[in-house]
């Protein structure tokens, strides 16, 4: 399965505080064990929708999972209606937040948690 | 003749503003409240003979029968307003510009554009002022449709006022757009002459004529003189900061009901800036 993390960059481990305006986006399989990153530059000062767009990203790579700290309203709509299913990590460190996935410890987001940042 | 009122900051006084330059004049005059996300003329004026009419913007209606999720209508929205999903398209209404871009690059013929209401027009009078209050829905953003519905009603041969919303932002130059000359409100604290300056620069780039008002002048600090001294920018007036003005605002009264006497200055300020739209004077350059 492929699970979707936005982060701040492609060499730390950290996981970005915002969803529609991280950096990239960090496409793990694991099956293959295999890392893909993307490029979110376009969305970090759209002036709305950032989170419609990002959400297009994360369902076109395919992603089964998206954990992630925050999602916002129209985020959560498109990834809903993809079939993405989110949930929300409380670390900062992306190796600890797959790995509390794959334990089972998370749980699944049933509404997004967060506004939107301007519409 | 059209006369924009704006400011930069907010609460600097322009309803205030477009109220008393509308209460000095003898002749009917229109009062166009543009503030469309909180319109407040009304609360200081009693309008009466309200008629309502409802305002609309189009917005994509996907026909799922006919939609492959192609990806073309959400890759050329601007506004991110459609999301491409695997087998349909999600549309975001409240984002959408109406630009009817989607529907003229669908290659099926899935898209209509269907009337979406964002808000609504109330149109009434007091005395020789008639009203005409744009209002935008709870939920809704698109500020500038319901503006330019308003100024539909600009009505050539009568003295149109504009209550502009606060800010420098696409309200705003909906707002003062192809008005004859722009009247900055603003007061003389830090934060009002920061905003002051960020609204003269929009004027500017918009070559539109314009005249500064400070309104609450309490005489304590020449910030805003100072500034339109150095730059050459017409100051126009300046409105004392007084304890009745403000027990009347309190109190839901106009500017001109606290005090009667204003009513020969606000009706110079627009004798001025008749004679200049007529000789098309820029004194600001």
């Amino acid at each position: 399965m492929i699970i979707a993390i936005p982060v701040n960059d492609k060499q730390s481990n950290e996981i970005s505080k915002t969803f529609g305006r991280a950096k990239y986006f960090m496409f793990f399989n694991t099956d293959t064990k295999t890392t893909d990153y993307v490029d979110n530059e376009q969305n970090l000062n759209s002036m709305q929708g950032a989170g419609i767009q990002s959400a297009q990203c994360i369902a076109e790579k395919n992603a089964d999972v998206l954990l992630t700290k925050n999602c916002g309203p129209k985020a959560y709509r498109v990834l809903k209606a993809s079939n993405v299913k989110i949930y929300l990590v409380e670390t900062d460190n992306i190796d600890k937040a797959i790995k509390s996935y794959l334990d089972n410890q998370l749980v699944e987001l049933s509404n997004a948690n967060v506004e939107g940042h301007w519409s | 003749m059209v006369i924009s009122v704006a400011s930069g900051k907010g609460g600097t006084g322009k309803t205030t503003v477009s109220i008393a330059l509308a209460q000095s004049l003898p002749q009917a005059v229109n009062l166009i409240d543009c503030d469309v996300e909180e319109p407040n003329v009304s609360i200081f004026l009693p309008i009466r003979n309200i008629e309502s009419e409802k305002v609309h913007t189009l917005i994509p209606q996907i026909d799922s029968a006919k939609c492959t999720a192609c990806g073309k209508c959400a890759s050329i929205c601007r506004y991110n307003a459609l999301a491409n999903l695997k087998n349909t398209v999600m549309v975001f209404p409240e984002l959408c510009h109406s630009c009817g871009g989607c529907s003229m690059i669908c290659p099926h013929n899935a898209i209509t554009e269907v009337k979406h209401q964002i808000g609504e027009l109330n149109i009434g009078d007091y005395n020789n002022i008639k009203m005409i209050e744009g209002r935008l829905d709870i939920g809704q953003i698109v500020a500038p449709a319901i503006i330019r519905k308003a100024k539909s009603h600009i009505e050539k041969g009568k003295i149109n006022i504009i209550d502009s919303p606060p800010g420098a932002a696409c309200p705003m130059v909906t707002a003062i757009k192809d008005t004859d000359y722009t009247i900055l409100v603003t007061e003389s604290t830090p934060f009002g002459l920061n905003d002051l300056i960020i609204a003269i620069d929009t004027l500017k780039e918009l070559k539109l004529p314009f005249s500064v008002i400070i309104n609450k002048d309490d005489k304590s600090n020449t910030l805003v003189e100072d500034y339109c001294r150095e730059n050459s920018i017409d100051l126009i007036a300046k409105i004392p900061d007084s304890v009745e003005i403000a027990r009347a605002y309190s109190e839901g009264k106009t500017m001109i009901d606290a005090m009667p006497e204003l009513k020969e200055k606000f009706l110079s300020i627009i004798n001025k800036i008749e004679n200049r739209v007529k000789n098309e004077t820029n004194i600001n350059n």
